[in-house]
């Protein structure tokens, strides 16, 4: 029995010492980053939903290369740039996840459904409440969104390909995943997994961003309670919800199913769908966010990730997530100022809308100074009012670079 | 009730109008020849349309400010 048979025999380091040295650095490099991300969400310093699924995604793809027809490298798992009706046919039979991948994910519908699971767990009644400072903070938390696309132009980037980094700067995953498909397909995978290590990252980031913006004795302040708190009724945020959504599909149609998709999941919330409220937060969203980590973790394939636009793109999405949360808490600042100190400018991240992320993450910076202090509803308006304002400038940047073409 | 009865007026007026200016910006702003008038015809139309969406929050707002008014007389008359 010679070596060559012995390699044979294990192909996943047959295909590594056949590779280029890049590619088999990459390689290697991606099956440690893949156990890191597991570590980290184990320890949940990135959210472990999803980096969980996506780290063991990332270590197996790369891991279990092996020799196809042809000599030619490959796996069993998906092939994302398939497109050919009857390769893809082929295809579909052969690798065991194209069925999920073509189906759910290259449509954008597993965005969706993620969406629809964020909806049902939206109370939009936060954002009726206080919708002028949710909806002015929510603004200024999209300067990252707004500021990286000129630069990411500067840079080199397609109109396409600038306008889908900048969406990072919404902090939305279902949103940059959307926008990516629609404007820059061959983008999309490293746009999609850069965005998603980032979102992983706003956990653990963002608490350092608002210690070095916002002072400990601004930090501490308490808000005014609500002396008789009247909740605002189902019928209302139903109604509310309908008309939104009308009016967005109608001004924005090519983002029409991500409004849909959220005000669904706000509808059957609201009018009281106790089993569709279940199956939609529930197995939908934890069904949906499964695969999402486990696809995006399998689309990281040395051959697929090692782009040379990564780098930019790696530096653009960490400057749209910084820009984005230093214009959020200068939008707590201005509303500070002009409340005359009775709105705590740290509520301004939550306008970064990563939901719920960033509203936890405030309150958690609130209560490490103040333990008694609640400011949950603040930040949860300012959040939906984020997610809202991140579809609506999705859909700006697609309706405009799609007119443009 | 989906609405209460003294609101409905807040709510029909905010989505008449919101659905006024998606009128005025997706039927009348595309027909305008003038492409400076057309993007201002737009623009007008999306601030229309984003007002008439804060007119029924601010119904809700006006029905939450109201109930809170009238909790404070019966806590005063209390």
């Amino acid at each position: 029995m010679n070596f060559d048979n012995i390699l044979n025999l294990f192909q996943g380091i047959a295909t590594l010492v056949d590779s280029e040295p890049t590619i088999a650095i990459g390689r290697i490099g991606l099956i440690i980053l893949g156990g890191l991300l597991i570590y980290l969400g184990k320890k949940e310093v990135l959210e472990p939903l999803l980096m969980i699924p996506m780290g063991l995604g990332m270590a197996s793809v790369n891991a279990g290369v092996l020799f196809l027809e042809g000599g030619k490298h490959g796996t069993l798992f998906l092939d994302p740039i398939v497109s050919d009706p009857t390769q893809l046919m082929n295809i579909l039979q052969i690798n065991f996840l194209q069925p999920v991948y073509t189906f759910t994910f290259s449509n954008g519908l597993i965005a969706c459904l993620v969406f629809m699971g964020i909806g049902a767990l939206l109370d939009v009644g936060f954002l009726l409440q206080r919708p002028f400072s949710s909806m002015f903070v929510a603004l200024w938390a999209e300067l990252g969104t707004i500021l990286t696309f000129p630069i990411a132009v500067a840079m080199g980037l397609s109109f396409n390909d600038a306008a889908s980094i900048s969406m990072v700067g919404g902090a939305d995953g279902p949103m940059v995943l959307y926008t990516s498909l629609m404007l820059s397909k061959n983008l999309f995978v490293p746009i999609t997994v850069v965005a998603y290590l980032y979102l992983g990252l706003t956990y653990g980031g963002y608490p350092y961003l608002i210690k070095l913006l916002v002072p400990k004795k601004i930090r501490a302040m308490s808000m005014p309670k609500e002396k008789n708190p009247i909740r605002i009724t189902p019928g209302e945020k139903l109604a509310f919800a309908v008309i939104t959504c009308s009016v967005l599909c109608l001004l924005f149609p090519v983002a029409a199913p991500l409004f849909l998709s959220l005000f669904i999941g706000v509808a059957v919330r609201e009018s009281g769908l106790t089993h569709f409220y279940n199956l939609i937060s529930g197995p939908i969203l934890y069904g949906a966010t499964f695969f999402l980590g486990l696809l995006l973790g399998v689309l990281c394939e040395a051959n697929t990730i090692l782009n040379p636009q990564i780098f930019k793109l790696l530096i653009l999405g960490i400057l749209a997530l910084l820009i984005s949360g230093i214009g959020g808490i200068i939008g707590g600042y201005i509303m500070y100022f002009v409340t005359k100190g009775k709105f705590n400018p740290v509520i301004g991240i939550a306008g970064v809308s990563c939901v719920p992320t960033t509203a936890k993450v405030a309150q958690k910076s609130v209560n490490e100074v103040n333990p008694q202090e609640i400011i949950l509803p603040y930040a949860l308006g300012i959040n939906i009012s984020g997610v809202i304002t991140s579809a609506i400038l999705a859909a700006i940047y697609v309706t405009l670079l799609t007119a443009m073409k | 009730m989906f609405i209460e009865k003294p609101y409905i007026k807040f709510w029909i007026s905010g989505a008449v109008t919101s659905f006024a200016g998606v009128f005025i910006a997706k039927v009348i702003a595309p027909i305008i020849q003038n492409p400076k008038i057309a993007a201002f015809t737009n623009l007008f139309g999306l601030i229309i349309a984003f007002g008439g969406l804060y007119f029924i929050i601010y119904a809700v707002n006006k029905r939450l400010r109201d109930k809170a008014k009238e909790q404070n007389e019966d806590n005063n008359a209390n």
